[in-house]
């Protein structure tokens, strides 16, 4: 009876924590889908401490894992990354070949709203996009009225993968 | 005040005397919420010059009235020397409140990093604290996690549906474990007696403005529905006062006149 309670909390618990949860496409379907049906073996970066506080410029504030997992495919880099939109974050997904963005795809939000940046009208506005001298994105981004926050993160994760790319082994 | 006309006996009263005892019942109960809304109006106005909107809620009865503070046990596990524990999605370490969340499934201690387990993600710590690393959905064999374990040559080891798998150097790779394997499992206790500390570091960690209190105390949300209703209420109250009040005065002017 104590495991049955214990069993309903943490299924109740469950339930409060994904709820607001929306998963677009799973984190490793978009690795495939990029990597022609395969996960290819993860690679990591370790962010050193120049590194870090590039990244620290790129987004406005501190990045906090000290690694980053990455694929390779055919040259290109397939990136996950995390950002804070207001209050949770929001998964996205970045191929990135030869210094420009191929494509982005959001793949998990959790925020209650904002969700509009999943569109492709406006992923497809960091196609081809490539990190500028002064760390910005070279293609001009328009903003998505009421999902503010949610389009400043993706333009921060953006500039972060073109960096990631930048630095990375090749 | 002037004096009423005198009423014939056996008659309704006079739509004056009818007006002025409104007037004074109304105000009479609708005098207390009325200061309510004006001091907490009054607050809100100049909250910024006092502080309110850096003054963070140390109450936890408030806290708990905005969901900061989760109901139930927490979930606790001990890793090497560290006491990790979830509450309400939380994540905690020993003293500190993670910004990663989830449901935990277990932790384990290596030398140099910590492994915390929750049903849909891994995240790794350095011995420091120091956020390394999150295996996400697409770093591990299946979700949900169902339990996380070491075995004598720690190396870690996660159980799911897809059955049990043993994480690779760097936690790059996984490979299917063999069923032979002594593993010790990471177990979950209910914290019922870490769950005061929890609360206090969550009262201490709470982001929560005064002015946000303020403004809800302002609406009625502070107390729910009810509060809104009584709130809407007042407004009411406020605009038959009124207008009550301008009857009367005009009533005896033209009276005077």
């Amino acid at each position: 009876m104590h495991h049955l309670l214990t069993l309903t909390l943490l299924f109740g618990l469950t339930l409060a924590v994904e709820a607001g949860t929306t998963v677009y496409q799973k984190p490793s379907e978009f690795i495939r889908s990029a990597c022609g049906g395969q996960v290819p073996t993860t690679k990591y970066l370790t962010l050193t401490s120049s590194n870090q506080s590039r990244i620290q410029r790129l987004m406005g504030h501190e990045y906090r894992p000290a690694r980053v997992r990455y694929w390779t495919y055919k040259g290109k880099m397939v990136v996950i990354l995390d950002e804070i939109g207001k209050t949770r974050p929001i998964t996205t997904g970045f191929v990135v070949n030869g210094g420009k963005i191929e494509s982005v795809k959001m793949l998990i939000y959790r925020e209650t709203i904002g969700a509009e940046v999943r569109r492709t009208s406006f992923t497809n506005q960091f196609k081809g996009a490539v990190l500028g001298p002064s760390g910005k994105l070279s293609r001009r981004v328009n903003n998505i009225a009421g999902a503010t926050l949610s389009t400043r993160a993706m333009m921060e994760m953006g500039r972060v993968a073109l960096y990631l790319d930048q630095i990375r082994p090749k | 005040m002037g004096k009423d006309r005198p009423r014939k006996k056996g008659r309704r009263p006079g739509p004056r005397k009818w007006h002025r005892q409104w007037h004074r019942y109304l105000g009479a109960v609708f005098a207390l919420p009325l200061l309510w809304l004006t001091v907490s109006g009054l607050l809100l106005q100049h909250g910024e010059r006092l502080g309110l909107t850096e003054k963070k809620v140390s109450s936890a009865w408030l806290l708990k009235r905005y969901n900061q503070i989760p109901t139930g046990a927490p979930s606790v596990t001990e890793a090497g020397r560290f006491l990790i524990a979830e509450w309400g999605g939380q994540i905690f370490v020993d003293d500190r409140l993670l910004d990663e969340s989830g449901v935990l499934t277990g932790a384990v201690a290596l030398p140099a990093e910590l492994v915390v387990a929750t049903n849909s993600e891994v995240f790794v710590y350095d011995s420091q604290g120091l956020y390394l690393d999150r295996l996400g959905e697409e770093s591990l064999p299946a979700v949900p996690l169902m339990r996380i374990g070491l075995d004598p040559n720690n190396q870690i080891h996660l159980e799911t549906a897809a059955g049990q798998h043993v994480l690779g150097e760097g936690f790059l790779e996984f490979e299917e474990a063999s069923p032979d394997t002594v593993v010790a499992w990471s177990t979950l206790r209910e914290g019922n007696k870490e769950r005061e500390s929890l609360q206090q570091i969550l009262v201490e960690g709470s982001e929560f403005t005064w002015s946000r209190v303020i403004t809800d105390l302002h609406s009625g949300s502070l107390l729910g529905k009810t509060g809104r209703f009584f709130v809407d209420l007042t407004g009411v109250a406020v605009f038959v006062l009124t207008v009550l009040g301008i009857r009367l005065l005009f009533r005896r002017k033209s009276r005077a006149s």
